[in-house]
């Protein structure tokens, strides 16, 4: 690189040099002259979608759920007086609600995403386990065994990418606190701006 | 007084006379679609802990926006601005842009520029595209665009990173609040540019923060965008308009810019300075109004409206411009006064602006307002004890899903009323008419709910003759197939849940179906006078009566109303049939709303009273007297 030019564009020019970089290896275009490759608008969009695409649970997760109940995949964790009953699917989250004969049902939901506000209880691989706030050390426990064992059992083909965009919510907390940063923002930037304009006049 | 005191409070005057135009223009907030969607993203937010982190959509269909927009809104309502303070707070906004720019093109080019910049040009010259009153996403960013143009200015007045910064800031904000602002990064980065040193770091300043501090803002909104903009190429709602309408901004701009070249052929000082002052303004129209005008090239949909986040830079731009030739043509007169008439002209323009701007695009004289939605509510949950399931099914009007969102997000203090036992039966309709189309005198079951500027919002509480609970949908087949027919009920229709709402198995709204469909609706049994349907036509979505079975009818030769008699109970069961093709002349898709478009019926005398009032209206003289 030329010592001549300024600092400035000597700095912009190296990340530029970067960013190339990276395109060029997302591109390859060495496969891409060989007729393999896809282009490169085909790569960045497989680059976001695996990095940013909610994944949600196909219909295939009610077998994945039934054959392990049919073969007593469940059995160890939920011994002899815990039994599931009830478990549900939807979009991007599974439910199982277990209870002991007359006593209360407590529930683990396994979530693809982190839900927000909470914290995840455990998980494998990407999948996060959160429990019911209220549920006892053991029923904790048999609901995590059995979040595991299942866990382990969702081929990826039982995740897809979500149909649905309204998954996404945050909380009131922090819609108030994106709101107040954004007055901030402005009021600062008046402020300062009119300080300048003030200085630069007088200037 | 003292020139000094004028100069002090001249901003104030622009800031009151806008203020006082503004409230000339519109006391209640008008009910606007968006207006009432956001509002469901708002309580649902303050009421459920669910904050949407994606926004609202855009005309691009999967292209999302207006998180921070929503998360304003929130903020506003928790600290218990209602539906009136939303309009003040907007007015004052609006008010503040004025202010805003007379400051900035004032410091850059004198009072004469400031005031040309506030009045003649931002209130006067330029017109917003929309009604001040209907509250949008858009009504924010005049002020925000004002905003911009003193934070841009500064960058290139007094380049540094924090000036940077928080341009940047203020354009990634502003791109948050519509996505067409995300143009505005351009201009951040234009303005570092036009620095007289460091401008490269200061640009790669610009383009990171703007980066990350637009993404920071909503990140799953951005991410949604980016797959829709990476995926397929994004399906567009609207069809592609030329946008060269009303575009008052891009002559401003033309005009800026030939002053602007013109003065190139001298070095004096004073067009140096007035040059270099207009660079940050410029930088921030020219981004936004190339790509406004170039969007219906590549099939997008552009209107005037999108220009808003510009009109203030336009403003300045062409202020200073024409400020700076104003003054070299005046150089031979005396300097005092020159002064005086400097002093003098942001007081002019205040009255001027006070007296006479028309600051909104006027809305319909039948336009409904957030207040008499909020009188009708009022009426039917206290007085009448609807619940919301009744006014879902009952409540009638012609703008139905909008007025209808509208009026069960307005709450009382009378829900848990007891429901009156025969309000089954009973319906409302909401209409806004002329005052001198009032019948005389006025029908008992008729309520005047609101009057002004010679209109009058009416409710005409009524007993119905169909029965809505369950009625019947047919489709027909293409060719000489069978129609297809499935029942209609109101079940798991939620209009404060849903964005974009139809009911259940009716054809969607929108431009994404065309077609003819019909309404088989049960005639209740009556022992009374018997009963009428009228089908009115105009900006709504007409129709015809296709057939009466079980009942004597007399259907018009238009084939738009029908007179039927009474029917006792145990009779056989009855019904009429209405019939609707959307993508029609009498139904255009803009005016199919995903509801049983709007009839009017009941008692035969007051079906005969509004019909008049609208076939006054389609014929566009309305009648004096409707008795």
């Amino acid at each position: 690189m030329s010592p001549g030019l300024p600092r400035g564009a000597r700095r912009t020019a190296r990340c530029a040099f970067v960013v190339a970089g990276c395109l060029a290896l997302i591109a390859n275009p060495a496969a891409a002259r060989q007729g393999e490759s896809p282009s490169l608008r085909d790569r960045v969009r497989r680059l976001a979608a695996g990095t940013l695409e909610h994944r949600c649970f196909t219909p295939a997760i009610d077998g994945v759920f039934r054959q392990a109940v049919q073969s007593g995949a469940f059995q160890a964790a939920l011994g002899t007086t815990f039994r599931i009953i009830e478990a549900s699917s939807r979009d991007g989250r599974i439910g199982v609600t277990v209870a002991t004969p007359g006593g209360p049902a407590h529930t683990v939901t396994l979530a693809t995403e982190r839900i927000v506000g909470r914290t995840p209880d455990d998980r494998v691989g990407d999948l996060l386990f959160y429990l019911q706030p209220g549920a006892d050390a053991v029923s904790s426990g048999v609901l995590l065994d059995i979040a595991r064992v299942l866990a382990e059992r969702i081929p990826d083909t039982a995740l897809a990418p979500c149909r649905s965009r309204e998954e996404g919510f945050g909380t009131r907390a922090a819609a108030l606190l994106n709101a107040t940063v954004a007055v901030l923002v402005v009021v600062a930037a008046l402020l300062f701006g009119f300080r300048k304009l003030r200085h630069a006049g007088a200037a | 007084m003292r020139s000094s005191t004028l100069a002090r409070v001249a901003p104030l005057a622009i800031f009151i006379a806008v203020m006082i135009a503004d409230r000339r223009a519109a006391t209640s907030l008008l009910v606007w679609a968006d207006t009432l969607y956001d509002q469901n993203h708002v309580d649902r937010c303050l009421a459920e802990n669910r904050c949407t982190l994606l926004g609202t959509q855009t005309s691009i269909r999967d292209v999302f926006h207006a998180v921070v927009w929503l998360n304003l809104r929130t903020l506003l309502q928790w600290l218990g601005i209602g539906s009136t303070g939303l309009l003040w707070f907007v007015q004052v906004l609006h008010a503040l842009a004025a202010t805003i720019v007379f400051q900035v093109a004032a410091r850059l080019g004198g009072p004469l520029a400031g005031a040309l910049a506030a009045a003649a040009v931002l209130v006067l010259g330029i017109s917003p595209g929309f009604f001040l009153d209907g509250v949008h996403n858009l009504s924010l960013l005049t002020f925000l665009g004002a905003v911009l143009t003193v934070a841009c200015t500064a960058v290139v007045q007094a380049p540094g990173i924090v000036t940077v910064v928080l341009a940047a800031l203020v354009a990634a904000l502003m791109a948050n609040v519509h996505v067409v602002c995300i143009f505005t990064g351009v201009s951040v980065v234009w303005s570092a540019l036009a620095a007289r040193r460091r401008r490269f770091v200061l640009a790669a300043v610009a383009i990171t923060v703007f980066s990350v501090a637009t993404v920071g803002f909503a990140p799953p909104s951005w991410r949604q965008n980016l797959l829709a903009v990476l995926g397929e190429r994004p399906e567009l709602t609207a069809a592609a308009a030329p946008a060269w309408r009303r575009m008052e901004v891009a002559w401003w701009t033309l005009l800026a810019i030939t002053i602007w070249v013109g003065s190139l052929v001298t070095r004096a000082p004073a067009w140096t300075a007035a040059r270099r002052a207009s660079i940050g303004a410029v930088a921030i129209v020219i981004p936004t109004l190339t790509a406004v005008l170039m969007a219906p090239v590549v099939g997008v949909h552009a209107e005037a409206k999108y220009l808003t986040p510009v009109h203030a830079a336009c403003a300045t731009a062409a202020a200073l411009a024409i400020g700076r030739t104003v003054q070299a043509l005046l150089g031979a007169v005396p300097a005092p006064a020159i002064r005086t008439v400097e002093l003098a002209s942001p007081f002019a323009v205040g009255v001027a602006i006070a007296a006479g701007a028309a600051v909104a695009v006027a809305p319909p004289e039948q336009a409904i307002t957030v207040d008499d939605l909020a009188a009708t509510a009022h009426l039917l949950r206290a007085e009448q004890r609807w619940d919301d399931r009744q006014i879902v099914r009952a409540f009638s009007t012609p703008e139905r899903a909008n007025l209808l969102t509208g009026v069960l997000q307005q709450r009382t203090d009378h829900t848990s009323a007891p429901p009156q036992t025969d309000v089954a039966h009973a319906t409302a309709t909401l209409i806004r008419m002329k005052a001198a189309e009032l019948p005389e005198p006025l029908p008992p079951t008729w309520r005047v709910l609101r009057r002004s500027s010679g209109n009058a919002t009416v409710l005409v509480l009524n007993r119905t003759r169909l029965d809505w609970r369950r009625f019947e949908l047919c489709i027909p087949a293409p060719g000489d197939g069978p129609e297809r027919c499935e029942p209609v009920t109101w079940d798991g229709f939620h209009p404060l849940h849903d964005a974009v709402n139809a009911l259940p198995h009716m054809p969607p709204a929108g431009v994404r179906w065309t077609g003819v469909f019909r309404l088989r609706i049960p005639i209740l049994p009556h022992a009374g006078p018997g009963g009428a349907i009228f089908m009115p036509r105009g900006f709504l979505c007409g129709g015809r009566i296709a057939s009466v079975r079980g009942i004597t009818g007399m259907i018009s030769d238009d084939r738009r109303r029908v007179t039927f008699t009474g029917t006792p109970r145990g009779a056989a069961p009855a019904d009429v049939a209405l019939e609707w093709s959307v993508g029609s002349r009498e139904c255009d898709l803009w005016s199919y709303d995903g509801l049983p478009p709007f009839i009017i019926e009941g008692e035969p005398t007051d079906v005969d009273r509004l019909e008049r009032v609208f076939r006054g209206r389609e014929l566009g003289d309305a009648p004096t007297g409707a008795s």
